[in-house]
């Protein structure tokens, strides 16, 4: 789901970065103002883990491969804001010293990892927490957040052939419409890396809380709550 | 160090210590194909993406470094990556006047 450079035209990634610069600054402000040293172990080892996880690619039938993005643990842990500015930590490392993920892309890469997954997370898990079986609403929030981040991903590359052919009629971004990116990101996600998602915020969240990290988890999810709102 | 602490410590090194697994998958997440890819798969290289000069070069390109291997490429990596996230997440904290008791 990282779009390296040179897949987005202009027109697709200024808006992008302009539509992601302030949530940027104002997850910051959220992050520095909830960081202290209780929380700073937990919320430093999460924003790590959202890196190494998406190392871990994952292949599926018709040869391709994708990962898990952790977004949704955070999400759930420490509310949308500071979820989606910890992911696009870990985003900037990867672009800038990896080149896994556009310097250009950056602003449409953050705002499908980063604030799609985290506020579609934040509000499944508010939806169904104490409606249904807890590992199922930490399983539906990490699947429904990271679907959406691949539709958001499908939707910037699919309308790239809109945006210009060359002399030969080739297009010069991204060349599939939407009618193929949707089916093959969102199917994707839906279908392979959404499970794997699910999963590692099943096994993750239930791993902080059985050693004990969150403290008066009730008033934290709380407050998370209402940042969500 | 509190117990805590440890866990989560033990953790993240382990999970460092797996990222090889990911090197299994041999294809490329779709649509994230480099120009010999686009050739193979597209028919054709896209102008935009076949003229993109990157901006700044990356330090470690696709997590590997070409002289010690695969697999210590990507050991290595995620511990570079692990400790960048936590030492941004730390710089953030010492921002906070109320996280530096």
């Amino acid at each position: 789901m990282h779009i390296p450079d040179g897949f987005l035209s202009p027109v697709t990634y200024i808006p992008a970065v302009v539509v992601a610069a302030p949530l940027l600054v104002y997850s910051y402000k959220k992050t520095r103002d909830t960081l202290n040293e209780e929380n700073f172990t937990l919320l430093s080892s999460l924003t790590a883990f959202s890196f190494i996880i998406m190392m871990f690619n994952i292949p599926i039938p018709g040869g391709t491969s994708g990962h898990a993005i952790g977004t949704a643990i955070l999400a759930i842990i420490f509310g949308p804001w500071v979820a989606a500015f910890s992911v696009s930590i870990a985003l900037f490392i990867q672009a800038i010293i990896f080149g896994d993920g556009g310097i250009t892309a950056f602003g449409v890469n953050t705002l499908s990892m980063g604030f799609v997954a985290a506020f579609s997370a934040s509000f499944a898990y508010k939806l169904l927490h104490n409606r249904v079986k807890e590992n199922i609403a930490l399983f539906f929030s990490g699947w429904i957040g990271i679907v959406l981040a691949s539709l958001l991903v499908a939707i910037a590359l699919g309308i790239q052939p809109m945006f210009g052919v060359d002399g030969k009629g080739n297009p010069i971004y991204f060349p599939f419409s939407m009618q193929v990116t949707i089916p093959a990101l969102v199917g994707a996600h839906a279908l392979f890396f959404g499970i794997a998602e699910g999963i590692a915020t099943i096994l993750v969240v239930s791993f902080v809380r059985k050693i004990g990290l969150i403290r008066n988890e009730k008033q934290n999810i709380q407050d998370n709550l209402e940042m969500a709102q | 160090m509190k117990k805590e602490t440890k866990y989560l410590i033990g953790f993240i090194v382990i999970m460092c210590l797996l990222t090889p697994l990911g090197l299994i998958a041999e294809g490329s997440a779709w649509g994230e194909w480099d120009i010999e890819e686009f050739n193979k798969i597209v028919g054709f290289i896209p102008k935009s993406i076949a003229e993109f000069k990157p901006i700044i070069e990356p330090f470690i390109p696709d997590y590997e470094i070409k002289s010690i291997g695969k697999v210590a490429s990507s050991i290595i990596s995620a511990i570079i990556g692990a400790s960048l996230s936590i030492g941004i997440i730390w710089a953030i904290k010492m921002k906070n006047k109320k996280g530096s008791i």
